[in-house]
């Protein structure tokens, strides 16, 4: 299980909501994510939160300046919206990108992603909220949007489109540190295909080893608990050993 | 400064090879054109399918001069991911594509089986094994390294393998040598953390000895 560092920028500051709203000021990202990998993280996944809502693109120099000296993998998300940009995000030091609202407009553009790019170079970002017993809808726009789609359907359309990991965030329990939203990825574990990274609810290290336990080939992408220090990520590595 | 070139063909991305390399103190130069490569120690990295690196190799002429730079035995060339598996015979990947024959053998599907998660990726402990020609390379043994591939490499002569790792319970090529000077991972040592580091200053220095 690869426990993955979650930082949500906002004006060059981290920032962390519930329920992906309500944002917190947490700190400054370059020296955020220079500690996380001192301390062992084995990967970074930087999301620009409000990137596609205004199809701004400025986390380009905020990341060259983060991946400078950190030698593990970095994911840059947000505003990813053309083959363009994916270039940018890796000249900056990116090695993958997460790619939610442009994949739901036009999920053609991730096979275009994966052929440019190679498909270990895109990740596809879902966040997902449920809408009925045992149905859960993807939204766009971190949260703000709804798409009118089935999960299901979403994950097998880009698993056949093309991609290499799938994040999958839920709306429901982000922020909450009430636990991962296990009849979620309940609901979605067969049909899966890819590498997946949960995301949204963590809150002890209980919660990590039930999803280990509970979950093959999954990964965690975790927030509140690291940037609040309820957890460090020694004592997250030693459950896991 | 001792200068390293990076061959810079459009596959993937090299800037985080680029800044390890700067961090560890070294000169990295980029190579994208047909010329004579102008250092002692070469990297071909690469992420994405073996036919477009092949092809763009190709486009660009490097591949003779690749052949040029590891006949010298005081030079090295080191292989990393798709970079690596470029050193082989051919690739299974797409339609079946020759690659560049430095070593005998092939690139194959990591898995054939539908329900096996790929790409695989994660950090994976790595079992080496090295020749005496890379022997400073076994204090490596049994380190995680960072990994994502969906193919792998097969070596006809095992004795071009001198590390492997386990997916799905199966023993995988995780690193190969040939002669004194082609060495090629399948992990990323620019990503591998303090291991991966340590990985690349310990090769560059035994190397440019």
């Amino acid at each position: 299980m690869r426990i993955i560092a979650r930082i949500d920028i906002k004006n060059n500051f981290v920032i962390k909501g519930i329920n992906l709203e309500g944002l917190r000021k947490i700190g400054d990202p370059i020296n955020i994510a220079k500690q996380y990998y001192l301390d062992g993280i084995d990967e970074l996944l930087v999301i620009d939160s409000v990137a596609s809502l205004y199809g701004r693109n400025n986390l380009f120099d905020l990341i060259k300046n983060i991946t400078k000296n950190i030698f593990v993998p970095i994911t840059l998300g947000g505003g990813i919206r053309s083959l363009k940009d994916i270039e940018h995000a890796l000249n900056s030091g990116a090695d993958k990108v997460a790619i939610n609202s442009m994949a739901l407009d036009n999920p053609n553009f991730l096979n275009e992603a994966v052929s440019n790019f190679g498909e270990s170079t895109i990740l596809v970002n879902i966040e997902a909220k449920k809408i009925s017993e045992n149905k859960w809808e993807p939204y766009k726009f971190c949260g703000r949007e709804k798409t009118n789609l089935d999960l299901n359907d979403w994950i097998k359309k880009i698993q056949s489109e093309g991609c290499g990991e799938i994040l999958l965030t839920s709306i429901d329990n982000e922020g909450t540190e009430t636990g991962f939203d296990i009849e979620l990825l309940d609901s979605i574990e067969k049909i899966t295909k890819k590498p997946l990274i949960a995301s949204g609810g963590c809150g002890s290290l209980d919660h990590i080893s039930e999803l280990n336990r509970r979950f093959k080939n999954i990964s965690v992408a975790l927030a509140s608990v690291l940037h609040y220090e309820t957890l460090t990520i020694s004592e997250i590595k030693k459950i896991l050993s | 400064m001792r200068s390293i070139t990076i061959i810079d063909y459009g596959m993937g991305n090299i800037q985080s090879l680029y800044n390890c390399l700067k961090f560890l103190g070294y000169n990295p130069i980029l190579y994208s054109e047909n010329k004579k490569i102008d250092s002692n120690f070469c990297i071909l990295p690469g992420v994405g399918a073996f036919n477009q690196a092949m092809k763009l190799l190709k486009d660009r002429e490097i591949i003779n001069n690749l052949e040029i730079f590891v006949k010298n035995k005081k030079n090295t060339l080191l292989g990393i991911c798709l970079g690596m598996q470029l050193f082989f015979e051919e690739s299974a990947e797409n339609s079946k594509t020759v690659g560049l024959g430095l070593i005998t053998g092939q690139v194959k599907k990591l898995s054939k089986d539908k329900n096996d998660i790929l790409p695989n990726v994660g950090w994976f402990e790595t079992n080496v094994e090295p020749n005496i020609a890379f022997d400073y390379l076994k204090e490596f043994n049994k380190q995680k390294f960072y990994y994502v591939h969906s193919y792998v490499a097969e070596p006809i002569n095992k004795k071009n393998q001198i590390a492997s790792s386990i997916y799905n319970g199966k023993n995988f090529c995780a690193m190969i040598v040939k002669n004194t000077n082609i060495i090629g991972t399948q992990f990323h040592p620019e990503k591998s953390s303090d291991v991966g580091l340590n990985f690349l200053e310990t090769l560059i220095k035994n190397s440019m000895e």
